[in-house]
């Protein structure tokens, strides 16, 4: 049965990282795939936590404010275990997987 | 090729597939078939041309959610032009038989006339007691010669004494024979002269029952008040509680007040000439005409049909102009078959709020409700049934919405996110078009079933006119409704002048080409009185043939015109999070307004409209585009009628166009990058909507999408008040190229890879040698390998066919690994062209190796091995392990068991 994860991670780098030594990524000769039971990997990025704010002409008058850190979508029939990286955003996700429900996400434990 | 495919071993078309499964013509027995995965929902092009989820299982399970249907029709002789059969025997006396001639002066009949004796202070009749001449009846009759003062009418035996022209011509009377019979009655000085000929009586006013001395009379096509009372003039046809679309025509308005009652159930009251519309619901079975004792004038058309089908509503609910209309408390609801006792199907539900005054609007279809909605507009929610009950409007005493609501639409949706897309494309598209509303349109029955205005004259199969007075020719049949759409199209021949047709006063071209030609054009009906006409202007000389009236009903597909194919995609996002809901977008110099339009793809469409001139307009999107990344968009957008030329979309600057789309041309063309417009793509959808590909969007510098629209100015695009085009859904994703449309709704939303892998077996794949074919075509040129093989689950052991990495040319290859080495690597470069499909062959046995596409041997390699027996046991959509999977269209994959001769795969192979 297919499981979402999202994920909250200090960089990108650390969060590709983190997928390649849980298995969710492989990488094979030299290129970087889906491992068998994932589905999805998706690179959210940053978050915008207040956004950005303009005046008439369409020129920023407050920048967007972004949460901390780098967030990832996964998709996987596996166990996962993210630790701390794992988040639970429910339905106030910023991203979701067509089909499902913005707050479809492993609970936590 | 059809006997070639007999003697495949695996076949794979696009015809079939279950949830998880891409099945197989051959082998029959499902052990060749593929296993297909997604994890998520996606889109596609049907059969039709209509863009869904094919997670959809249904269509529409409300019906007449809209409130749109109308009933069949419930008043007979609605327009009161029925005429009864011939009344009277021997009408044009040709024989000296039939009537009962009489009076002090007896008529006799005499060289084919009814000659009457008069003398002064006598009278003189001629009658005829049919028992069927009584009630309303039309009588005409010509007068030949005359020098009588008087004629009268009336019943066989006396009674209502009515007076006649006896002036020579033919005269039409409409009377109400109060009993049996009709007797023509002459008198006046002596020596008078009076001849008539051609009687004629037909019974009138049928269905109507119409009650003596009301007021009420039948006349020509029409019933006429004088000082007409109320509840006298009636049919009864009604059901009681059922609501009513009444419309009807009020002409020769002299005073008073009139009206159509639903048994005693108030409707409009009317004090002028005019077409009229009015909805009722009723409270008895009869249909009355009111007069009030007031009214002088007269009414016809008459049309009575139910509206409300299929819905259950509390008093406070009222049904009309294609909405749903609340008071106040109260429910309405409707049973949906589908869903009754099928508790947790997934359901989308979505309704359009077209006014508030107060409260709001709950929707709970079997459990799956949403909030108390205030807002004006469309909604959209999912939800999964939870009750055996009905699909409610405001149910159990939530919303008390004082407003209105429409276009209620309840879908269901499967769970299954594992479905194979077949994807149809290149659709040719043909009108839809109702039956014909005209009579006689060819004028082969002359004038019959038109009005023909001063100046006209049918002769010899068409309508002629010369110049003078401006006046037309018409019907007014009923049957045009006001706001639809009708192809009107007449032959016309002109020698000079202008000529225009019209449905109810909407009003076509002012066609004024000298020759002959043929004028078709699609007019929106108004509100006018005449249904369908065409008018000659005062300077108008010629003729016109072969009127045509069709309601036209959009675009719809040519039937088997569009082929499909699977569709297999990458993963991709779209990092737009409100796709279809433009409200939501940030605009500068514009106005987004919600259109009803429902194709090509069941969601709201938004009319974007320039709100200045001499200035830019657009409207624009703040995303998490990355500087310095590429990005593509695509958007489903259409002309309106006052359209702006162009459109422009930016991305990689904040107010320049990346590049600018043509609505007249429906091309693009070059703006900051020379080559950027080649790169995209205009394809043509249903109703005029076109799909635009932009993928061009390259090192983007800002974070914003924008649309822009106006006319090009200095490499910009300047705004034009009042200007406006359609928008439906936009993209963006991140990456080369364009991919199916992924919906959003406040999220971004990902549509997950598609994976189609493990077809055929050890059973239908010869390692020693063989032939892969296959039927693809790229979905862009790109740097990446997209491979579809026989393989043992490995890359080391594989026969691999699809497209060479490339980010500009379009390069198909063939690779046969053994133990992980190369024995034949085959390629074939089509250069920088868009990918389309090509018909590709491997054939693979040891030191005969060979590349076939469309027909011709492009590569061989004569030196190699190929493999042990029962090592390939393996079809997929990857290069045998889990990379490099096949992204691109398939219509066909083959797989041979035997080497194919040159001449097999050029028959194979050949488009």
């Amino acid at each position: 049965m297919m499981q979402i994860y999202k994920t909250n991670f200090p960089t990108e780098q650390q969060g590709k990282d983190y997928l390649l030594n849980l298995g969710v990524i492989v990488e094979v000769e030299g290129e970087i795939v889906f491992a068998k039971n994932t589905a999805a990997v998706v690179y959210i990025g940053k978050v915008v936590e207040v956004p950005a704010t303009y005046d008439a002409d369409g020129n920023i008058l407050t920048p967007a404010v972004y949460y901390d850190g780098y967030a990832i979508d996964v998709m996987s029939s596996s166990d996962l275990d993210f630790g701390t990286y794992e988040v639970y955003p429910g339905d106030d996700a910023a991203h979701s997987f067509y089909g499902w429900a913005k707050s479809a996400e492993v609970p936590p434990s | 090729m059809a006997n070639l495919l007999e003697s495949a071993s695996v076949v794979l078309t696009p015809t079939a597939y279950n949830n998880g499964k891409a099945l197989c013509i051959k082998p029959d027995d499902g052990s060749g078939d593929f296993d297909f995965s997604r994890n998520s929902a996606a889109t596609r092009v049907n059969a039709q041309g209509l863009v869904e989820d094919v997670q959809i299982l249904s269509s529409n399970l409300v019906q007449n959610g809209d409130f749109s249907q109308l009933g069949s029709q419930e008043i007979t002789n609605g327009n009161f032009s029925q005429q009864g059969s011939q009344l009277i025997v021997n009408g044009d006396f040709a024989t000296d038989s039939d009537w009962n001639l009489g009076g002090s002066d007896t008529p006799i009949i005499e060289n084919g006339f009814l000659k009457f004796g008069i003398s002064n202070g006598t009278y003189s009749r001629a009658r005829q007691n049919n028992a069927s001449i009584i009630g309303n009846c039309k009588v005409t009759y010509t007068v030949v010669n005359s020098s009588a003062s008087t004629l009268a009418i009336r019943e066989y035996a006396g009674g209502n004494n009515e007076s006649v022209p006896a002036t020579i011509g033919t005269h039409t009377i409409y009377k109400n024979f109060i009993a049996n019979g009709i007797s023509f009655q002459a008198g006046g000085v002596d020596g008078g002269v009076l001849e008539i000929d051609n009687v004629s009586v037909v019974e009138v006013g049928q269905d109507w029952t119409i009650a003596s001395g009301s007021g009420w009379s039948i006349g020509e096509d029409k019933i006429i008040g004088v000082n007409s009372l109320n509840f006298s003039a009636y049919q009864a046809s009604l059901v009681s509680g059922k609501t009513y679309k009444i419309t009807y025509e009020v002409k020769d308005y002299v005073s008073g007040t009139f009206g159509i009652r639903a048994n005693t159930a108030a409707g409009l009251t009317v004090t002028a000439n005019g077409v009229y519309t009015d909805y009722i619901t009723s409270n008895g079975n009869k249909v009355y005409l009111m007069g009030f004792g007031t009214f002088n004038g007269s009414v016809t058309n008459i049309s009575v049909k139910e509206v409300g089908q299929n819905w259950f509503k509390d008093a406070n609910w009222s049904i009309g102009y294609n909405v749903a209309t609340s008071t106040g408390g109260g429910r309405m609801f409707q049973s949906i078959s589908a869903l009754e006792g099928n508790t947790g199907t997934k359901v989308k539900v979505s309704f359009n709020i077209t006014e508030v005054t107060s409260g709001g609007v709950k929707v709970d279809c079997y459990g799956a409700a949403s909030s108390v909605i205030t807002e004006v507009g469309t909604h959209t929610f999912t939800g999964t049934t939870t009750n055996s009950l009905n699909l409610y409007i405001n149910n159990s005493g939530t919303g008390n919405l004082v407003g209105s609501v429409t276009n209620i639409s309840v879908i269901e949706i499967t769970n299954d996110t594992n479905l194979p897309r077949i994807n149809y494309e290149g659709f040719s598209y043909q009108d839809a078009l109702g039956s014909e509303e005209i009579t006689n349109g060819d004028f082969s029955s002359g004038a019959t079933g038109w009005v023909v205005g001063t100046g006209w004259s049918v002769v010899d199969g068409k309508a002629n006119k010369v110049s003078g007075t401006e006046s037309d020719i018409n019907q007014t049949n009923g049957l045009a409704t006001q706001g639809l759409s009708y192809l009107f199209s007449y032959d016309v021949n002109l020698t000079s002048g202008t000529v225009q047709a019209a449905v109810k006063g909407g009003s076509g071209q002012l066609f004024n080409t000298v020759g002959t030609h043929t004028v078709s054009e699609i007019i929106v009906a108004g509100s006018g009185p005449t249904d369908f006409k065409i008018t000659a202007k005062s300077g108008f000389n010629g003729s016109v043939d072969n009127v045509s009236v069709k309601e036209y009903k959009g675009q719809e597909v040519v039937p088997s015109s569009g082929c499909g194919n699977w569709l297999w995609e990458p993963q991709s996002t779209n990092l737009i999070t409100y796709s279809e809901d433009f409200t939501q977008w940030d605009k500068i110099n514009s106005n987004v307004i919600s259109i009803n339009e429902t194709n090509p793809i069941n969601s709201v469409a938004y009319e974007i409209e320039s709100t200045v001139s001499s200035n830019k307009s657009r409207i624009y999107y703040n995303s998490l585009m990355v500087s310095g990344s590429s990005y593509s968009t695509s958007y489903l957008v259409k002309p309106s009628s006052n359209s702006p030329q162009y459109l422009g979309f930016a991305c990689i600057s904040n107010t320049t166009p990346d590049v600018f789309y043509n609505f007249s041309n429906n091309q693009f063309e070059d703006n900051t990058i020379v080559g950027n417009a080649a790169k995209c793509e205009s394809i043509q959808m249903l109703n005029g909507w076109r799909l635009l590909k932009v993928p061009i969007h390259n090192n983007v510098t800002n974070t914003r999408l924008n649309i822009y629209q106006g006319g090009i100015s200095g490499g910009e695009l300047i705004g034009v008040n009042g200007q406006s085009y359609y928008l439906k859904f936009a993209q963006l994703e991140e990456q080369s190229y364009v991919t199916s449309y992924i919906p959003t709704d406040g999220t971004t939303v990902t549509r997950n890879q598609d994976a189609c892998t493990n077809g055929g077996s050890v059973s239908t794949i010869n390692s020693t040698e063989g032939v892969l074919y296959a039927e693809i075509a790229a979905l862009a040129n790109e740097n990446v390998q997209r491979i579809l093989s026989i393989s043992d689950g490995t890359h080391n052991n594989t026969v691999k066919l699809g497209f060479l990495n490339s980010a500009t040319d379009y390069r198909l290859f063939a690779d046969i690994r053994l133990g992980g080495v190369n024995q034949a690597f085959l390629t074939f470069n089509f250069g920088a062209v868009a990918p389309t499909f090509k018909k590709c062959a491997i054939k693979y046995k040891q030191n005969d190796f060979a590349l076939w596409i469309d027909g011709v041997e492009v590569a061989t390699d004569t030196s190699g091995n190929t493999f042990s027996a029962n090592t390939l046991n393996e079809l997929t959509f990857t290069r045998g392990d889990a990379a490099q999977n096949f992204f691109g269209e398939t219509k066909c994959l083959a797989v041979w068991k035997e080497a194919l001769t040159d001449t097999q795969l050029a028959e194979l192979t050949t488009i």
